[in-house]
C-alpha cells in the first residue's frame, strides 16, 4: 500500500477503473466457457460478415445490375475457402495448445524467418482489426443516426478507450460484458436470413427501391479480373478465423478440444450469415451507398423487420457492439502475441509482463493507440481501410498451413495423410488468394502492408540481436565457483555543502569502508572556504577534498578525480571498487522533484558504465520529528539515518 | 602551461601515509592537466607526515605546496596543491 496520501488516492483510483489485483492462481478462475470463447474471439471473423458482402457488391455494381448475382457464387467460393481454413486451423489448436497460431506454427517448423513473418502479419491484422472494426461499428452507427457521421473520430476515440479499460480489468469482466450482443447479432442475422429464405421460397420477394445516394450501376464487361477483385473484396470475411488458434490457452481445459469446437461452430455460423446475408442482398436488389449512407446489412434489416421497428433498431445496436467486440478479439489476440515474441526474444521483454489484473497491459495500450492513429489517418472510411486487411490475414493462413504440412510429414500421427492432405491444399489456396489480393488491392492500400511486413521482420531482429548479446555478455561459465571478493574498497562522497542529506550519505559511505573521502568542487573560492570550514567542525574524522576548479561544472571535474585516482593505484594490484555516494533530497510532490536532484541525474549519467564504480544513493526523506532531542545527533533506521530534532 | 605532470606514482593503498600520499599525487596531476587551479586535502589522518614528501613532489612538478597547521586544537592539516608554479 503506498505510503503517502497522493499515492492511496491513485491506488484506489487505479482499482475503480481496472478492479482489484489478482492473483496467478485466480487465473484458471478467469479462462473461458465455449459460449463465452465464441463471444469474445469469434465475434471478429462473425461481424466481418456485416460488411464482407458489401465489399463483393461495391466492386461487381461496376459490371451493371444484372451481374449482382455472381455475388452469391463468389461469397459460395470464399465460404468453401472458409470451410477449408477453418479445418486447418482445428487441427492448429490441436497440436498447439499453448496458442500462437500463425507465428508459432510457421517458426516451430519452417525456418524461424517464417515466424517472423507470420508474426508481422498477425500483428498488422490485429490492430487492422480494431481499426476496421471500430470503422465498421460507427458506419452502424451513422446507417441509423446520419449526424454521427461527422462525429466519428470521436466516438471512435471513446469507443477503443472503453475496451481498452475492459481488457485491462481482465478476460472474464470481458466475456460477461459482450457475450450478449454476440448473440443478440447471431440470432437477428439469423432471423433476416430465415426471412429472405422463406420470401424466396414462396416467390414473395419484392426488391427495395434504392437509396438516393446508392452507388450507381456501371457498364464494365465482368471478367477474371473484376471476378477476382470481388473475390479479393469479400476475402475479408475470413477475417479473424486465427484468432481462436491464437487463443487456445484462455480456454477452459481441456483447452485444445474447446478450441476446436468453438472453432467448428464459429466457420459454420459465418458461412450461413455471409451467404446467406449476400443472397438476401442481391434477391431484394440492395445497392452499397455513397460514405455516410447506410450499410448493407442496415438495409436488409430494414427490409427484413421493416423501418423505424424494434427489431430493426435491435439489430442496428447489436451489429455496431458485436464489431466492437471484434475489436476487442484483437485485444486478447494482440497482447498474447506480443508476450509469446517478447519471451523469444523479439519484442521489449515488458510486453510479457501481466499488469494487477493479469492482463498483458503494454500490449492492450499499444494495440489501442497504434489502432486509433491509423482509423483517424483513414478518415475513420471502412472501405479505405480494408485493402490493408486482408494481406496479412493471408499471409498467415498460408504459413501456418504449409507449416502444418512439414508438422505431419515430421510427426507423423494418427491420420496423418489426410491432415496433411487437408493443410496441402488449404495451404495452396490461401496462397492463391493472397497472390490475388495483394495484386487487385495493392493500389488501393495493400502496398502499405508489403512495406511494413518487412520493416517488422527487422524490428525483431534486431532486438533478437541485442537481447542476444547481452545474454552473452551476462553469462557464466556453469562451471564457475565464485569466491567472495578480495577487492580493496574505497568511497567518494561528492557534497556541495553540509546539509542533512549530506551528513547522511557521508554515514552511508564510513558504513561501506574506511577509506573514504567527500569532494567538493567548486569555481567560487569563498564558497569552497564556507563549505570547508563547516565541514572540518562538524564532521570531523573524514578527509575532504576541494577541488578549486576553473570551470563551472560538476561531472566533468569529478569524474578527472576520479580517473586520477584510479591511475594512481598500483598496476600489479586488483584495481579497487569505488563507490561514489551520492547524496538526494527526496521532494514529497512530484512537481517539486522536477527543481532537485538535478546534479545527481547528471552525476549518475556520467558515471553509468564506467569500470569498477558503483553508484549509491543515498536518498534523504523529510520526516516529521518531534522537538525533543538535540538537534543534528544522527539516528540510525534501518539503512537510513535520520536527524531529529530539527 | 608548458609541462604535463603525466606520471602518477603508484602506491600500495595499505596505509594512511600511503592513501594521504596518492590523494597529493591525483592532486598535483589534476592541477598539471589544468582540471584544478588549485586542490586542498583536508583531514588527511597522515597528513603532517605526508607533507615531506609530498612538497618534494609538487616541487618536481612545479606545483606549489602549501601546510597550513591547525589554527586550534580539534581542526584538522590543510595540504594546498596548487596553483601551477608557471602560471
Amino acid at each position: 500500500m503506498p505510503r503517502t496520501a497522493r499515492g492511496r488516492a491513485v491506488a484506489r483510483l487505479r482499482q475503480a477503473i481496472f478492479g482489484r489485483p489478482l492473483a496467478n492462481q485466480e487465473e484458471i478462475e478467469e479462462r473461458l466457457t465455449k459460449k463465452k470463447a465464441l463471444a469474445i474471439f469469434s465475434s471478429d471473423a462473425i461481424s466481418s460478415s456485416a460488411y464482407a458482402t458489401e465489399e463483393i457488391l461495391r466492386v461487381l455494381l461496376v459490371a451493371g445490375a444484372g451481374l449482382l448475382l455472381v455475388s452469391v457464387q463468389v461469397a459460395v467460393a470464399i465460404a468453401i475457402l472458409l470451410a477449408v481454413v477453418s479445418v486447418s486451423y482445428r487441427q492448429v489448436c490441436r497440436a498447439y495448445p499453448n496458442g500462437g497460431g500463425a507465428y508459432v506454427v510457421a517458426r516451430t517448423n519452417l525456418a524461424p524467418i517464417f515466424g517472423l513473418i507470420a508474426a508481422a502479419a498477425l500483428l498488422i491484422d490485429y490492430v487492422m482489426t480494431v481499426a476496421v472494426s471500430t470503422a465498421a461499428a460507427i458506419a452502424q452507427i451513422q446507417s441509423v443516426i446520419p449526424a454521427a457521421y461527422d462525429f466519428r473520430i470521436e466516438i471512435a476515440f471513446l469507443a477503443i478507450s472503453l475496451i481498452t479499460i475492459a481488457n485491462l480489468r481482465g478476460l472474464r469482466e470481458s466475456g460477461n460484458i459482450f457475450a450478449v450482443p454476440t448473440y443478440l447479432f447471431v440470432g437477428l442475422a439469423l432471423a433476416i436470413v430465415a426471412i429472405g429464405a422463406v420470401r424466396i421460397a414462396t416467390g414473395t420477394v419484392v426488391p427495395v427501391p434504392p437509396e438516393p445516394d446508392a452507388v450507381p450501376f456501371g457498364t464494365e464487361t465482368l471478367g477474371v479480373l473484376l471476378l477476382l477483385k470481388a473475390f479479393a473484396g469479400g476475402s475479408v470475411a475470413l477475417t479473424g478465423v486465427e484468432a481462436i488458434a491464437n487463443g487456445v490457452p484462455a480456454f477452459k481445459p481441456p483447452e485444445a478440444k474447446n478450441a476446436a469446437d468453438t472453432m467448428t461452430t464459429m466457420a459454420v455460423l459465418l458461412a450461413i450469415l455471409f451467404i446467406g446475408l449476400t443472397v438476401f442482398a442481391v434477391a431484394f436488389g440492395l445497392r452499397p451507398t455513397e460514405e455516410g449512407g447506410p450499410s448493407i446489412v442496415a438495409l436488409a434489416a430494414r427490409t427484413a423487420f421493416g423501418v423505424g421497428s424494434p427489431l430493426f433498431y435491435a439489430f442496428a445496436a447489436s451489429t455496431a457492439l458485436i464489431l466492437f467486440l471484434a475489436a476487442n478479439t484483437s485485444f486478447n489476440a494482440f497482447p498474447r502475441l506480443a508476450a509469446i515474441l517478447a519471451e523469444d526474444g523479439y519484442m521489449p521483454r515488458q510486453f510479457s509482463f501481466r499488469g494487477d489484473r493479469l492482463a498483458y497491459s503494454w500490449g492492450i495500450v499499444l494495440l489501442a493507440a497504434v489502432a486509433f492513429l491509423l482509423l483517424a489517418a483513414f478518415g475513420g472510411d471502412t472501405h479505405a481501410l480494408i485493402p490493408l486487411y486482408s494481406v496479412g490475414v493471408f499471409l498467415c493462413f498460408t504459413l501456418s498451413q504449409l507449416g502444418m504440412v512439414k508438422h505431419w510429414l515430421r510427426g507423423r500421427e494418427g491420420g496423418w495423410r489426410w491432415r496433411l492432405g487437408v493443410n496441402a491444399a488449404g495451404g495452396v489456396l490461401t496462397a492463391v488468394v493472397l497472390g490475388i489480393v495483394v495484386f487487385e488491392k495493392f493500389a488501393d492500400g495493400a502496398y502499405l502492408v508489403v512495406i511494413l511486413v518487412p520493416v517488422l521482420v527487422g524490428m525483431m531482429l534486431f532486438i533478437s540481436r541485442q537481447y542476444g548479446r547481452s545474454r552473452r555478455q551476462l553469462a557464466v561459465d556453469p562451471a564457475l565457483v565464485v569466491s567472495a571478493p578480495k577487492r580493496e574498497e574505497r568511497v567518494v562522497v561528492p557534497i556541495h555543502g553540509v546539509d542533512r542529506s549530506t551528513i547522511q550519505a557521508v554515514n552511508v559511505g564510513r558504513s561501506i569502508d574506511d577509506d573514504i573521502r567527500a569532494v567538493h568542487i567548486s569555481a567560487d573560492p569563498d564558497d569552497a572556504a564556507r563549505v570547508r570550514e563547516a565541514f572540518e567542525r562538524q564532521i570531523p574524522g573524514v578527509p575532504l577534498v576541494v577541488v578549486d576548479s576553473p570551470y563551472r561544472a560538476l561531472a566533468g571535474p569529478l569524474l578527472a578525480y576520479l580517473d586520477v585516482l584510479d591511475a594512481a593505484w598500483p598496476p600489479g594490484k586488483p584495481e579497487p571498487i569505488t563507490f561514489v555516494v551520492l547524496p538526494e533530497y527526496v521532494a514529497s510532490s512530484w512537481w517539486e522533484r522536477l527543481l532537485y536532484n538535478q546534479s545527481a541525474k547528471r552525476l549518475r549519467a556520467a558515471l553509468l558504465g564506467r569500470s569498477h564504480t558503483v553508484v549509491v544513493n543515498v536518498p534523504y526523506r523529510h520526516e516529521k520529528h518531534g522537538a525533543e532531542g538535540p538537534p543534528g545527533r544522527p539516528e540510525t533506521d534501518g539503512e537510513v539515518t535520520t536527524i531529529a530534532g530539527q | 602551461m608548458n609541462r604535463l605532470w603525466s606520471q602518477v606514482r603508484p602506491a600500495s593503498i595499505a596505509d594512511p601515509l600511503e592513501i594521504a600520499l596518492a590523494e597529493i599525487d591525483v592532486a598535483i596531476t589534476l592541477v598539471r592537466r589544468g582540471q584544478a587551479r588549485r586542490v586542498r586535502l583536508i583531514g588527511l589522518s597522515a597528513g603532517e607526515r605526508a607533507a615531506g614528501p609530498g612538497l618534494a613532489r609538487a616541487q618536481e612538478a612545479r606545483v606549489r605546496f602549501t601546510l597550513q597547521r591547525a589554527a586550534a586544537p580539534g581542526v584538522a592539516v590543510s595540504l594546498v596543491i596548487g596553483p601551477a608554479i608557471d602560471d
